[in-house]
């Protein structure tokens, strides 16, 4: 299955490019719209859920924006992710993360939207690297700061 | 750290704004369950995050005011979010005195900083945590509390002690 998340707000744009290139794979595609505007037609979809973990888990390829808690939600789920960077955020910074990820060869970042499909394919022939997370001592960090 | 048992829980209050931050705030919250007593203030339009907290704590609702990524602001913008502002410094400021919290921790999030103001107020201690969203560069939000308002401010990448030289590096909960 291909999981399509938007997370909290909208992202018409890929929603729509999933619907146009979806009647392409003989795979099930789900789709998690948001608040968004245009109404898939080729697949299912839900805007919101209380979680989204049983899709994470159950999808072969989720497909997603560049925000963190979306990407580190997926990634430590071992999870294969493909990331475009929401235009509805204003600065960069989303690019930032996208661009970290995918040199680390943690997530593949399609940069134009127009090459989705192609990078949908290419995850038959590149294999990703399984992320693991930095060592943490932030919880030590914040509990000695409170006791101080 | 090490009596675990005997120490009393320190209450603390967690803000949740936006998904994602969400996601990072509660990661956070899990890893320091056996240290605090958390409580929530949630955004209004954020209601699925009451379904995401693992360690239960009494939760308010404010509604949300001065997002920082998500919005352009503009003067007349600013002057309508100011209604909501002080309204969030309110319930933020009551929500504080009511469950006793030594400190406010929040991820990165414009909405939070009616209920750091209300910290700050308060003299209670003010953790911000910058989302691991950014790594070359400020968020509004964490610019202005990490020149005024933060007493501890954690960043989530080595890259972003360039941004912050001031702040502490210690790793991501995920």
């Amino acid at each position: 299955m291909i999981f399509v998340t938007v997370g909290t707000y909208n992202f018409d744009e890929l929603i729509g490019k999933i619907d146009a290139i979806a009647n392409g794979f003989d795979e099930e595609i789900i789709g998690q719209i948001g608040n968004g505007e245009y109404i898939p037609k080729n697949y299912k979809f839900f805007r919101y859920a209380p979680s989204l973990n049983s899709y994470y888990d159950n999808a072969r390829i989720i497909i997603g924006h560049g925000g963190a808690g979306t990407i580190f939600d997926i990634l430590n789920r071992g999870k294969t992710f493909i990331g475009l960077s929401s235009p509805l955020v204003t600065d960069e910074h989303q690019i930032d993360l996208l661009d970290k990820l995918a040199k680390e060869n943690y997530i593949l970042w399609c940069k134009e939207i127009e090459q989705l499909g192609k990078h949908i394919e290419l995850l038959k022939t590149i294999k990703l690297k399984r992320y693991e997370p930095p060592p943490c001592f932030m919880d030590k960090v914040i509990v000695d700061f409170l006791r101080k | 750290m090490n009596n675990k048992k005997t120490t009393p829980k320190i209450p603390v209050t967690i803000f949740l704004a936006i998904g994602g931050h969400t996601y990072e705030a509660l990661c956070i919250v899990n890893k320091l369950s056996l240290y605090i007593q958390p409580s929530y203030i949630i955004c209004e339009d954020n209601l699925l995050a009451e379904h995401k907290i693992e360690i239960p704590g009494p939760i308010t609702n404010i509604k949300p005011s001065l997002y920082s990524s998500y919005r352009k602001i503009t003067l007349s913008y600013f002057l309508l979010e100011i209604h909501s502002f002080l309204s969030a410094l309110v319930v933020s400021l009551k929500h504080l005195k009511k469950f006793k919290s030594h400190a406010i921790i929040s991820v990165g999030s414009g909405p939070s900083f009616a209920t750091i103001v209300a910290a700050k107020l308060l003299r209670k201690k003010v953790i911000f945590i910058e989302s691991a969203c950014r790594i070359k560069s400020r968020s509004m939000c964490g610019n202005i509390v990490y020149k005024f308002f933060a007493d501890l401010f954690i960043v989530q990448w080595k890259e972003q002690l360039k941004v912050y030289p001031k702040a502490t590096y210690a790793g991501r909960p995920f």
